[in-house]
């Protein structure tokens, strides 16, 4: 049994007795099939709030520059940070941000397409989060890469915010309407390659809105350093909203 | 692939249901699906008997109730 949750090894009890006499009857649930995940992340979201530590979700289809734009905000120093990384194997993204000299702990999800609440709590426990460390400092969550999955899975975060490259094309927001729908912010980067691919700028954030009306967006490349500005303003308005209900940046 | 997970969560609840009620086995499971859950019936039909195989539920049917929210919840059950 662990100290974080309690939780235990599951094991699925296997009941096969006949039933001949049993009679058919209805039993009520009523049950939200997420509900341990939420209680999970209610869990981690009051660990966070009490901390006044701000966490991001970040999501994305694989590649889109996740990693190589939190190496960027966090050798900026500006803030104090700490990640949690989740592939489904390597620690290849958490070596490439302790670089930075910020802690970052790798989890794999084996088969798994998303992260849920209950390994994030464990990696924040991990990280020291409600033991000191990172009080007033920010916790970004590295999704795994996948546009469709992570959508479903609150982990307790401030607010998901989805990166879109320029090389995916502006009609992803409309085909992965639910991503989109659950985020706060949209970050479209590798702006700098804009010159050489086919990309409408507009198009894609009309796409964006038509989803999810209130939607922010930045355009950024980890290249240039386009945009880097206005998302480093961003976290730090962030910051000192109050989380509670989620925050108006 | 996330309704492997999700089907997992509803052996669960399906499970604490059985050790408090004393039902041996499903046969229906009523499932209230939303729009907006982010989650397809095709692929919850597909992943709930691979992953209730050797469970109470391993014979049970799924039935929907489609909502136009994001609720994704276990109504009732019909059980034995
Ligand atoms: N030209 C250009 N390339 C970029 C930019 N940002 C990232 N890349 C490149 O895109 C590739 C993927 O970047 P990552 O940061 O690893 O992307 P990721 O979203 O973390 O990828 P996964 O964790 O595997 O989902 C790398 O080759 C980066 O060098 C950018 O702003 N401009
Ligand atoms: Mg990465």
């Amino acid at each position: 049994m662990c100290d974080t949750c309690g939780c235990a090894a599951e094991t699925h009890a296997h009941h096969h007795h006949k039933d001949h006499d049993a009679e058919k009857h209805l039993v009520k649930v009523e049950e939200d099939i997420l509900s341990e995940n939420n209680a999970f992340a209610e869990a981690n979201r009051r660990l966070l709030e009490q901390h006044k530590i701000l966490a991001l979700n970040l999501v994305s289809s694989p590649g889109s520059g996740k990693t190589t734009l939190l190496a960027r905000t966090l050798s900026s120093k500006r803030f104090l940070s700490a990640v949690i990384e989740g592939d489904q194997s390597t620690d290849i993204d958490a070596e490439r941000l302790r670089a930075t000299g910020a802690p970052a702990v790798q989890i794999n999800t084996g088969r798994g397409c998303h992260l849920d609440a209950h390994m994030v709590g464990h990696a924040m426990s991990d990280l020291g989060i409600g033991k000191g460390a990172l009080d007033g400092g920010v916790l970004f969550i590295e999704n795994v890469g996948n546009l469709v999955c992570p959508a479903a899975f609150d982990l307790g975060e401030a607010a998901k915010v989805v990166l879109l490259s320029v090389t995916e094309g502006e009609d992803k927001p409309l085909k992965y309407p639910d991503m989109f729908r659950a985020a706060k912010l949209m970050i479209v980067t590798k702006s700098d390659l804009l010159p050489y691919v086919q990309f409408d700028m507009d198009r894609c954030l009309g796409y964006a809105k038509k989803i999810n009306p209130d939607i922010e967006h930045f355009v950024v490349s980890s290249t240039s350093g386009e945009g880097e500005d206005a998302w480093m303003d961003w976290l730090d308005r962030a910051r000192c909203m109050p989380r509670n209900k989620g925050f108006a940046a | 692939m996330h309704e492997m997970s999700l089907c997992a969560g509803m052996l669960r609840i399906i499970e604490r249901q059985a050790e408090q009620d004393k039902f041996r086995r499903v046969l229906t499971v009523r499932v209230e699906l939303g729009e907006y859950a982010g989650v397809s019936e095709e692929s919850l039909c597909f992943c709930f008997p691979i992953m209730a195989k050797g469970t109470i539920a391993e014979e049970a049917k799924l039935e929907f109730t489609h909502t136009l929210d994001q609720a994704l919840r276990i109504i009732d059950l019909d059980v034995v």
